[in-house]
């Protein structure tokens, strides 16, 4: 089993990019995929949209798994462990996760020894008036990400160059795509979302 | 800035005459829009709206997704019908609201107001 862990800001596009590659790892039906769904609020909306995808979903309700049910994350990763085994595990965190918290928290309690990546989803249509007022969240939110795709790039316009050299300063050599979860992702995307080298 | 609100909420809504699946649609826009315009922010939402309905008799889901004030994202289960002619005559919401900046009670108000306007008078 590989775990992709899957964060970024709210309404960034994280459930949109993970629809789409589940049904690309499956579409030849040599691999399966289960998704670990975390929203906060109380009635799960994002779950039910993978689960009429035709995908296994094990929604945590309630909290943030990167700082609030950090165990109930753990145990649900470990049940899938053992009951699913999955080739891929996907966790779509909430919103107002921090992506490296949640990676070093699996890394540390996962007794599986699955190999875990971490992918930040930027909103490129909102980067700068996010980072102008919530700038500690998401700056802490593609630190220490192990792959940034920046996204909604058919509405950003020319500010997307400006919002990518901005996260560049942040993020370093780590690579930075930049895609349009509303319409079809493209082949080279997926193979870099997968590539755990 | 503080922690963000959180405001989940589902609600049941009938309606007097049946509603055409795109008139349907249109109005959850509306709804949505008219949410986003009043916990918006230069345009932009500090957070994000989400609403799922579904349609009881046969378990239709749209979901739509609002993050700034010029776009409305969905997404249909594929039994949602445009074309469907027959019309709807009740609808399950869940409405989520996740925001900084505004208080609960503020964001309540906010939606039942929008409710009110775009679902359930008209």
């Amino acid at each position: 089993m590989h775990i992709l862990l899957f964060g970024g800001f709210l309404g960034s596009g994280k459930t949109s990019v993970i629809l789409q590659l589940a049904k690309r790892i499956t579409a030849s039906g040599q691999e399966t995929v289960a998704i670990i769904e975390n929203e906060i609020g109380e009635d799960g909306i994002d779950d039910i949209l993978l689960s009429a995808g035709g995908f296994t979903v094990k929604p945590l309700f309630g909290g943030c798994v990167c700082c609030q049910i950090t165990s109930d994350l753990v145990s649900a990763v470990d049940e899938i462990s053992r009951t699913l085994n999955p080739d891929w595990l996907i966790i779509e965190m909430t919103g107002l996760a921090v992506p490296g918290n949640v990676a070093k928290l699996i890394r540390r309690y996962d007794a599986s020894g699955a190999k875990c990546k971490t992918i930040t989803i930027v909103d490129a249509g909102r980067w700068a008036e996010l980072k102008e007022v919530l700038e500690p969240l998401v700056v802490s939110q593609v630190q220490e990400s192990n792959l940034i795709i920046v996204n909604k790039a058919d509405i950003a316009g020319p500010d997307i160059e400006t919002t990518i050299a901005d996260v560049r300063t942040i993020v370093g050599q780590v690579t930075i795509l930049t895609a349009s979860a509303a319409g079809q992702l493209p082949p080279e995307l997926f193979e870099e979302v997968i590539n755990l080298e | 800035m503080s922690d963000a609100t959180v405001f989940s909420q589902s609600r049941q809504i009938a309606f007097s005459t049946p509603a055409a699946m795109v008139d349907l649609e249109r109005l959850l826009k509306e709804f949505l829009l008219g949410v986003g315009e009043a916990l918006s922010y230069n345009g932009i939402i500090l957070g994000h709206i989400k609403v799922m309905a579904k349609i009881p008799a046969g378990g239709e889901l749209l979901f739509l997704s609002l993050t700034r004030l010029d776009q409305v994202d969905s997404k249909a289960s594929p039994a949602w019908n445009r074309a469907e002619d027959a019309g709807v005559d009740s609808l399950e919401l869940t409405i989520n609201v996740l925001v900084f900046g505004y208080s609960r009670k503020t964001v309540e108000t906010v939606v039942n107001t929008a409710l009110q306007r775009a679902l359930i008078q008209g």
